[in-house]
């Protein structure tokens, strides 16, 4: 062990952390419960969320063709909703599935950093296109809405209600997109410094 | 197959307070270390039967437990089917004088970025420059250059 860079700040670090040592020898902390239910864990290639949101979306494409269908909007709303949630399920599951296909958690934490990076950039596109398309979706239900409604209070209560729930999104959507790009930075940022030295 | 987990058992149990110590330097409460702690053997358990002695068995268990650390998405999921592990010790709340230093080094590494925190963790560990550089994936070298700035951070710690 080198120890040219022991200095009294490294040494208090080591000094608290044979405090933390010795308390951790007198525990057990892994039982054979433990092992058993590590040892059952089932590897898929999807988590249990992602398939419940597959399985959601699935689920929610017919029922929204039914909803708008009911209400009278056109046959062209109709189809633009379906494929904008069909695209945005695909897109998920690819993103889940490449994320879980390359994630090596043996390799170096430099170059596994880097690739989650590299996916989660991918993500972060992802989410700028989608904000825009959900903003002309959302376009597109106000000026469909209006267009098939002999009812003017009717289109105006529920074009509100749409645009409403659609600026709500978007904002989620951007808030979400902001935090997830600040994090993406600060971790490039150190991976550039770690590498520069 | 018994024999694989059994030797698994083994190694792990061989390197059950490096793994908890990495788990409670990335956790905010004791619950997060349980998920944390959890999730990084799962995480060593699918990896093992594909462990082909590339690097030292250490070496290996030090990479997936951080990178499960560090790039764990916590706080979007917790988990519900943990099993509760055999440690009756609370780090973050226990109010002896120990528990106190040990929180006041859980304080100041927690201040250092997610990679100044593996590299201290790693020297915590008295491996080598080289050794360290191998987890991380940078140079001996590096790791020196790392751990000066670390300590000029910690000195500007502890002035402030």
């Amino acid at each position: 062990m080198e120890t040219e860079n022991d200095t009294s700040e490294l040494n208090d670090l080591r000094r608290m952390n044979d405090l933390l040592q010795s308390k951790l020898d007198k525990q057990a902390i892994i039982n054979k419960d433990l092992i058993e239910r590590i040892i059952r864990e089932k590897s898929g290639t999807l988590s249990k969320e992602t398939t419940i949101l597959i399985v959601f979306t699935i689920l929610t494409l017919p029922f929204c063709y039914w909803v708008f269908y009911s209400l009278g909007f056109s046959l062209g709303f109709r189809i633009a909703t379906i494929a904008i949630l069909g695209v945005s399920l695909l897109m998920s599951i690819y993103q889940q599935v490449t994320l879980i296909r390359k994630r090596k958690l043996d390799e170096d934490i430099l170059l596994y950093a880097e690739k989650m990076q590299k996916y989660r950039r991918q993500n972060h596109l992802w989410l700028a296109i989608m904000v825009p398309v959900l903003l002309l979706w959302i376009g597109y239900f106000v000026y469909d809405n209006f267009s098939r409604s002999g009812d003017l209070h009717q289109a105006i209560a529920l074009s509100i209600a749409g645009i409403v729930g659609g600026i709500i999104g978007a904002i989620l959507g951007a808030v979400q997109f902001k935090r997830q790009q600040r994090m993406a930075k600060e971790i490039i940022e150190q991976i550039e410094l770690l590498k520069k030295e | 197959m018994e024999n694989l987990e059994n030797e698994f058992e083994k190694i792990i149990k061989a390197h059950q307070n490096a793994i908890y110590t990495v788990c409670y330097m990335f956790s905010k409460d004791t619950d997060e270390i349980n998920d944390l702690f959890q999730e990084t053997l799962i995480n060593l358990w699918k990896g093992f039967q594909d462990f082909r002695n590339e690097s030292s068995i250490r070496t290996w268990i030090w990479r997936v437990c951080l990178n499960t650390c560090i790039s764990s998405e916590r706080k979007k999921k917790r988990r519900v089917e943990t099993v509760p592990l055999s440690v009756d010790i609370d780090l973050f709340n226990d109010d002896d004088s120990d528990s106190r230093q040990i929180r006041m080094l859980y304080d100041r590494i927690n201040q250092l970025g997610p990679f100044d925190r593996a590299i201290v963790l790693l020297w915590l560990e008295n491996m080598s420059y080289e050794e360290i550089g191998a987890v991380i994936g940078i140079s001996a070298k590096n790791v020196s250059v790392r751990l000066v700035r670390i300590k000029e951070e910690l000195k500007k710690m502890s002035n402030k």
